[in-house]
């Protein structure tokens, strides 16, 4: 595992073009929290003519990742990401090509027969709604100026019933979108280290035993302990938690080779710890870290 | 599936008074689906509290018509968290005011369509917001209040004529509705040579039944009326009288009738003052109940406004209610304006509640429980213009023992027969139940005497049903079936819903249910 956390979202300084995204939810609504006021197209994307969400940085960045949040694509859409060296979008320095949204996450043979998502290896489709349906892609390192995403594929309408699969939407829509460099965690084996999951439903108990449980939504999050920091990775952590404190977004790449680890534990979040770099020996310290995810 | 809960709220600009809708929700976060009559509008989730408010009908013993609400507050957070960006709310309350605009609170299932999905909890107006640094405080407040205006607007000029002598000036303008049977009218002064009097504030009238000189009747003429004569225009509700002296004048008046129509039962006057109080509009009333209501409820009734009564609307509402047993006026969590009478629980339950399925069971409100009556009286014809023995005539005193006896009391009263039963079974501690009301004629009391005894005869228990979810689809009069460990419930029995309270933070929702 090579975890990698990234802050200092490029897109908040980037200008984002409106054409083919609402008025009611305008293209403007990726830049920022909160991933429920999303940004939504007029219409669904094909190849000839798929629907696309572009911009241009400020300033040429440095980027080694790319992430939507909280859309709403279904597992056999693609989209495709363009990273440009100039503002009028004609020299291309990076091109994803087409990509599936989910990436085959099981290997078929542990899979049974016949089963809905058999081939290509992805979530079974009543298990898709799990996860927040967020697309991460890896970016070569290097500095770019300006910005395409191209979606095709129909979309699905999340429904109020958990027992029926979504419908076609017939437009896209995606919460919050992201570009930035990272900084990568040198792990030591550090025991004690975990991804967590907590459910959030409120359980509260009945006269005579029963329980009644009110639904609520979950969060991923992590706990790294980091047992053997250099002095420049302190001094790099420090540096990180000044700048994002409790309220700053952050996302939390577990590895960013391995997009199936990346669609079920990477997220969108903030820290939730304090700093404390405790000094163990002469140039090697401790510290903790946790990060919580954002789900609304 | 999470409830989210919706709270649309609307504000006015000071200066150029134009109205913005703000939409905000609860965490989970809420954007209407394509297919709505409004598309693709996103809610943002500051709320951190909903609703919060409780409503009760008058119960048994109470039978006031007086509707109990209490509203809570609904938070929003205005905090400055990096989330959201800047302080959402900060600009807003600079350039609008929120007092009297309006708040409605829906609860949806996530992912829900507003247009279907979506069900009123309340709707209401706001009172004056508070704010702290990191939350605004939306005050809703009970509409019933907007009933809170004088029913008297107009006023008398005292020019002399039909605007009145000099004395009246600036005084509000008289009215009446419904029959009313003996009221002192508002003397003008002499007006083409007669004294003039006026009963409506110069609104048309359905007509002067009959005009008393001390209790003595005079004769009514078409026009130009002589010595005991009276003559009417009922377009303006102006008496003219023929005599030169008289001693004190009341008259007997069946009163307003404007547009045409003379209103005189309880909802009539009730759902025709709703509108014209200009505190709601007709769209805001459900007609369906009013009509109901008067099918069941034709009673005559009358009140008579003198000229300078500052009584509101609210108060003449409730007057009316109480002339009706168990009766309420309230508004609905859909904004409505409703009449009803709460009868004994019957018919077919919308819902049913189990003890430790949904509800962990009811509790008795032992605080309300009254006695029982043996007898109802219902006192009606109220008459506004006591007369003491100087007032009323030789003649009235000798020949007409009825005027007389009416001349001298408030109130006629309809009595119904004492119940053995009743005094047998709680070893004659029944006590013997009274009420004022607005009724004009002895059949309708006496309708409402019998119909009343039947109601406090019995004394019914309310109860508080906790729930486990707000239950928007059930409404004030609703019958639900409810199964308990109680006495009486434990093959379940039939309750009407009185009351409900919704406190979406601390995630308790109860009902105060009757027998």
């Amino acid at each position: 595992m090579r975890v990698i956390i990234c802050d200092r979202n490029r897109i908040e300084t980037s200008t984002i073009s409106a054409m083919g995204w609402t008025n009611s939810a305008p293209a403007s609504n990726v830049k920022n929290l909160p991933l429920s006021v999303p940004a939504r197209s007029l219409t669904s994307g094909t190849e000839i003519a798929p629907v696309t969400l572009e911009g241009v940085f400020r300033q040429p960045e440095t980027l080694i990742y790319a992430g939507l949040f909280t859309t709403n694509f279904r597992q056999s859409d693609d989209v495709k990401l363009e990273l440009f060296d100039d503002d009028l979008k004609t020299e291309v320095a990076f091109d994803s090509d087409w990509t599936a949204v989910v990436p085959p996450l099981q290997d078929w043979r542990s899979m049974r027969w016949g089963a809905s998502n058999f081939f290509r290896g992805d979530l079974p489709e009543e298990d898709f709604a799990l996860y927040p349906t967020n697309v991460h892609m890896k970016i070569p390192l290097g500095r770019y100026k300006a910005w395409r995403w191209s979606f095709k594929g129909s979309g699905y309408i999340a429904s109020p019933d958990p027992d029926i699969n979504g419908n076609d939407a017939n437009y896209h829509q995606v919460g919050y979108a992201w570009f930035s460099d990272g900084m990568e965690l040198e792990i030591n084996p550090a025991l004690g280290s975990s991804d967590d999951y907590t459910p959030q439903d409120v359980v509260s108990q009945v006269e005579g035993g029963g329980e009644f449980v009110e639904p609520g939504t979950g969060f991923r999050s992590i706990n790294i302990n980091l047992d053997q920091l250099s002095a420049d990775q302190a001094n790099k952590l420090l540096d990180l938690i000044k700048r994002v404190d409790f309220s700053r977004p952050l996302v939390y790449l577990p590895d960013l080779d391995d997009l199936a680890l990346l669609f079920r534990y990477a997220f969108v979040g903030q820290n939730r710890s304090a700093l404390k770099k405790t000094w163990r020996a002469l140039g090697v310290d401790t510290t903790a870290l946790q990060l919580k995810e954002i789900t609304r | 599936m999470t409830t989210v809960y919706l709270v649309e709220f609307e504000s006015k600009n000071r200066t150029a008074g134009t109205i913005t809708k703000h939409r905000v929700c609860t965490s989970e976060g809420f954007i209407t689906p394509r297919f709505d009559t409004e598309p693709d509008v996103t809610y943002l989730p500051v709320i951190e509290q909903a609703a919060d408010i409780s409503i009760a009908l008058a119960s048994y013993g109470n039978v006031t018509g007086d509707t109990r609400v209490e509203v809570g507050v609904t938070t929003l957070n205005n905090a400055l968290d990096r989330v959201l960006g800047t302080r959402p709310w900060n600009d807003m309350l600079e350039t609008d005011i929120l007092f009297g605009q309006k708040l409605n609170v829906y609860v949806v299932p996530e992912n829900g369509s507003r247009d279907t999905d979506a069900h009123a909890i309340m709707s209401a107006k706001m009172e004056w917001h508070e704010t702290n640094r990191k939350q605004l405080i939306l005050r809703p407040r009970d509409r019933t209040l907007d009933f809170d205006k004088q029913v008297l607007k107009a006023t008398y000029t005292g020019a002399g004529g039909l605007n009145g002598t000099a004395d009246l000036k600036d005084k509000t303008k008289e009215r009446c509705f419904g029959e009313v049977p003996n009221l002192i009218p508002t003397y003008l002064g002499v007006i083409n040579g007669k004294h003039t009097f006026s009963v409506n504030g110069g609104n048309p009238i359905e007509g002067v039944l009959a005009v008393y000189d001390n209790m003595a009747a005079l004769n009514e003429v078409p026009s130009n009326p002589g010595q005991t004569q009276y003559s009417q225009d009922k377009t303006t509700g102006i008496i003219t009288l023929g005599a030169q002296n008289f001693g004190r004048i009341t008259c007997a008046v069946r009163g307003d009738k404007t547009a045409g129509v003379w209103r005189r039962t309880v909802g009539g006057l009730i759902r025709w003052g709703a509108a014209a109080s200009g505190a709601m509009t007709a769209g805001e009333i459900d007609g369906a109940t009013f009509d109901t209501f008067e099918a069941a409820v034709p009673y005559t009734v009358g009140r008579y406004f003198e000229a300078g009564s500052t009584e509101t609307w609210r108060s003449f509402f409730d007057e009316l209610a109480r002339s009706v047993r168990s009766c309420n006026w309230y508004i609905d969590s859909l904004g409505k304006l409703k009449v009803g009478i709460v009868l004994p629980a019957s018919g077919t339950p919308k819902a049913e509640f189990r003890l430790g399925v949904n509800t962990p069971g009811v509790t008795p409100r032992n605080t309300s429980r009254a006695v029982p009556a043996k007898q109802t009286v219902i006192k009606f014809a109220r008459n506004l213009a006591v007369a003491s023995d100087t007032e009323i005539a030789d003649q009235v005193k000798e020949l007409l023992p009825d005027l007389l006896s009416f001349s001298k009391n408030e109130f006629r009263e309809a009595r119904t027969a004492e119940d053995t039963n009743i005094i047998n079974l709680y070893n004659d501690l029944a006590e013997v139940f009274t009420r004022e009301t607005l009724i004009t004629y002895r059949a309708d009391a006496e309708v409402e005497a019998a119909a009343t005894q039947a109601d406090v005869s019995q004394v019914l228990q309310l109860y508080d049903l906790p729930v486990y979810e707000a239950w928007p689809d059930l409404q004030l009069l609703d019958v639900v079936k409810v199964y308990d460990n109680l006495p009486g419930f434990e093959s379940g029995k039939l309750v009407r819903i009185i009351g409900r309270s919704i406190n979406h933070k601390a995630g308790r929702y109860s009902f105060i249910v009757r027998e």
